[in-house]
């Protein structure tokens, strides 16, 4: 038995240096489809490593908005703004409660909004976080929250990155990384805000959902609700406008919203705007700049109600 | 609990360490601590259905003691009897009860009598067919004066649910793994060592090769309305893998599971895809469920003594009750009748025995009629599985029309191009490791053996490095669950 437990010990020792050094030289060396877990996504999709680079550099907002693309897509800064209120958003690619207490856990102290906007909806409380966490592991230096979070969706995709995202900043292959603001159909503006440039309607984008609210990203959204009333600053939730056939989709927006109401002041937008698919969206979950003016006109009303 | 999860990663640890360390001492508490922690992982599933395996356990126990102590024949039959009637009983009520009411329902609805009976919502228990014929087979071994009954309920109840292969098998026979829990066990280091290596071939085999084929074969199977004969021939093809990588894969890990406790199960897989005839391919495809067919239903009822018709009776009926122990629907009868009819040629021609070594033996490729064997044979058990596969019987034939149209000759059409070539490249790989490994008890048992230990512990790293790289998250339940 000793020699047993011996080899094991000593086989494992060497299995993490060897799986160490398989995910450095898969990422470095093979293309996408063979390395399939290994996902890398430095200044992907959704100006994620330019807007935390600039978070850092920001304080004192008077309100933070989190959430997915469809809180950067959405929360306009320049048109807060213009209404005198200072803000940044700190949206991310597919963002679940996970990442956003990840994001506030980080942020919140040198941030010091006096209201944060999270636009929640029930697709991001089904998501299992791992497409986020990749975005946010790769756009992100390594620390000890990000272990953390990355242990709270425990996905291989999510620690095989994680490994990748540390030996590649740590040896400083990063150092000259710089994203552009504008990608195809989508411009970055200072704040965090995602300009769509596109006014065409994608009707194949984004119709439909899969509605199974997932018991790990409720518990981390408690735990937000919680960091936040504990720092005294005032919560505001809000679900944004999608179109009605997408929204319609989801057999649990009934349940949500009551969970939403119970936990703090929520706003349904789809309950109370009127908008039309091809006037005021890009695709079904993304509004366009007349959808966003007239959403974060609605917004800057009730935070000068508040 | 499934094997492929964070839980059974946490629990097996446990369990090693506390029946190496704490109830090695006393046999008696070894086997106590067994029972517990197969009920724990049993319960896990869902703790309702304990009680039915606790049921099960105990009616075959009493049954068992009571068959020894009867010397009147007539009432020894009785209770041989009620421990099968039992038995089925409880298969049938969850597994077969809403089958057989649909279709008197839709036999008296082609008379124009619609009876409208309804069926009842049933969870299948997990593992039911494997372990009520796990208990069978002691009864009838007791019977059969094969075996004398035991008298420790805990030995019995944890051979009855011992967890490593509860749920999916191999189904032991009593006769072999009973015994084991009599004997004192001591730890050993080279079984403990190939239990490993089997654990983690049979991971591979689960995680990297069956999920990966089933996220393909199930885009194809599930739309096949959609696609061209090439594709769904391509869909075919990857459930064939689908299902040998997802099953001989809970097999490994339950031998290889079983062996670090020191016991030994049967093999139930030895490289089937490799068979040069379908008599070949059943005597290397679950072992464990054909040998019990063949002890305790084919050779009662005469076996292939007899006339022809006595022979191809028996034969069919094998096939056709194997089928329907897969499952409740025609599907399932239709594969095992079809395998039926392509074994019964063999059988009537005396060359069902032809092919008793190992391919290609001391030769590192195979002869090229060899080859034509085996393709030939992997080609009709694959057109089979389509039958396995489908939702109904409507949808298997358009398959099959599908396949066998000029859209066979096309090119195959994938949603999901690059997890095809990689799928693709990974079963070769893993094809090409069972090819080289194909005379050992499992592939990778002796790979290597003779290279120095940094060369084997590369070796095997690197299988964990696939895993890690190709695995499908999520963790998707094994096929033979439902059975």
């Amino acid at each position: 038995m000793k020699k047993f437990l011996s080899d094991i010990i000593q086989f494992s020792f060497f299995l993490i240096i060897f799986y160490l050094c398989f995910i450095v030289i898969s990422g470095l060396l093979f293309p996408d489809f063979l390395r399939r877990n290994l996902i890398y996504t430095l200044g992907g999709n959704g100006f994620t490593y330019t807007r935390l680079k600039e978070a850092k550099d920001i304080s004192h907002v008077d309100v933070l908005f989190l959430g997915s693309s469809r809180a950067y897509r959405s929360f306009d800064i320049r048109i807060f703004d213009t209404a005198g209120l200072t803000s940044f958003n700190l949206g991310t690619s597919n963002q679940t409660p996970i990442q956003s207490f990840y994001l506030l856990e980080k942020y919140l102290d040198q941030l010091k909004p006096a209201t944060i906007v999270f636009e929640v909806n029930p697709d991001i409380f089904s998501n299992n976080g791992v497409e986020s966490a990749i975005d946010i592991i790769s756009n992100e230096k390594m620390n000890v929250s990000l272990l953390k979070m990355a242990a709270d969706i425990n996905d291989i995709k999510v620690w095989n990155t994680l490994i990748y995202s540390t030996f590649r900043k740590s040896t400083g292959l990063e150092n000259s990384f710089i994203e552009g603001n504008q990608k195809t159909d989508q411009k970055y503006i200072k704040g965090g805000y995602v300009l769509s440039l596109t006014e065409n309607f994608d009707q194949d984008a984004g119709n439909s959902y899969v509605c199974q609210l997932e018991r790990k990203q409720m518990d981390a959204f408690e735990k937000i609700i919680s960091l936040v009333k504990s720092a005294n600053i005032e919560i505001l939730l809000v679900q944004s406008p999608v179109v009605p056939a997408l929204y319609n989709s989801c057999s649990e927006n009934k349940n949500f919203d009551r969970l939403m109401n119970q936990s703090s002041d929520y706003i349904n937008f789809n309950r109370t705007l009127n908008l039309t698919d091809t006037l005021h969206f890009t695709d079904g979950q993304h509004l366009n700049q007349n959808g966003v003016a007239i959403f974060c006109n609605e917004v800057i009303k009730l935070l000068q109600a508040k | 609990m499934l094997f492929n999860s964070i839980d059974f990663a946490i629990f097996f640890p446990v369990v090693f360490i506390l029946y190496w360390f704490v109830f090695n001492t006393n046999l008696r508490w070894q086997n106590i601590f067994i029972l517990l922690c197969s009920y724990l992982f049993y319960g896990w599933w869902d703790v309702r259905f304990l009680s039915l395996l606790f049921l099960s356990t105990l009616i075959d126990f009493i049954i068992g003691l009571r068959l020894q102590t009867t010397v009147d024949e007539r009432i020894r039959k009785w209770l041989l009897y009620g421990s099968i009637f039992f038995n089925l009983g409880i298969l049938g009520i969850f597994k077969y009860y809403n089958f057989f009411l649909d279709n008197v329902n839709d036999l008296f609805t082609i008379f124009g009598k619609p009876l409208h009976f309804k069926g009842i919502e049933l969870v299948l228990p997990v593992g039911i067919s494997f372990y009520t014929f796990q208990t069978m087979s002691y009864t009838i071994d007791v019977y059969k004066r094969r075996m004398a009954p035991t008298t420790d309920l805990v030995s019995f109840a944890a051979y009855v649910s011992f967890f490593p292969q509860l749920v999916a098998g191999p189904i032991e026979r009593a006769r072999h793994l009973l015994p084991q829990f009599f004997v004192h066990r001591t730890f050993d280091y080279d079984l403990a060592l190939r239990g490993c290596k089997q654990i983690l071939w049979g991971l591979f085999k689960k995680v990297v090769i069956a999920d990966n084929c089933a996220v393909l074969a199930d885009s194809i199977f599930n739309h096949h309305t959609d696609y061209g004969g090439s594709t769904l021939w391509m869909g075919a093809l990857f459930f064939a893998f689908q299902i040998y990588g997802d099953f001989s894969g809970y097999s490994d890990i339950a031998i290889g599971t079983s062996r670090l406790l020191g016991f030994d199960l049967m093999k139930n897989f030895t490289y089937p895809y490799f068979s040069r005839d379908m008599a070949e391919f059943w005597r290397r495809w679950h072992i464990s469920l054909s040998t019990w067919f063949r002890d305790y239903v084919y050779i009662p009822l005469g076996g292939n003594q007899g006339s022809s018709f006595i022979k191809l009776r028996n034969i069919f009926l094998v096939f056709l009750i194997s089928g329907f122990w897969h499952g409740a629907n025609w599907t399932f009868i239709v594969w095992g009748l079809l395998n039926a009819l392509l074994f019964v040629p063999l059988l009537m021609c005396g060359k069902n025995r032809q092919h008793l070594d190992i391919i290609a033996f001391d030769k590192r490729l195979p002869s090229f009629k060899d080859v034509l064997k085996m393709g030939f044979t992997f080609v009709l058990v694959t057109l089979l599985w389509i039958f396995f596969r489908s939702e109904s019987l409507t949808i298997a034939i358009d398959i099959f029309a599908r396949i066998f149209s000029p859209s066979l000759f096309t090119i195959p059409v994938f949603e999901q191009k690059g997890l095809a070539s990689v799928t693709v490249i990974l079963v070769i790989f893993f094809m090409a490791l069972e090819w080289v490994g194909r005379s050992q008890n499992f592939a990778i048992e002796h790979m290597f053996a003779t290279k120095s230990r940094i060369f084997r512990w590369a070796f095997f790293a690197f299988l964990i490095c696939m895993i890690g790289m190709f695995m499908q998250t999520g963790g998707s339940p094994f096929i033979y669950f439902q059975f």
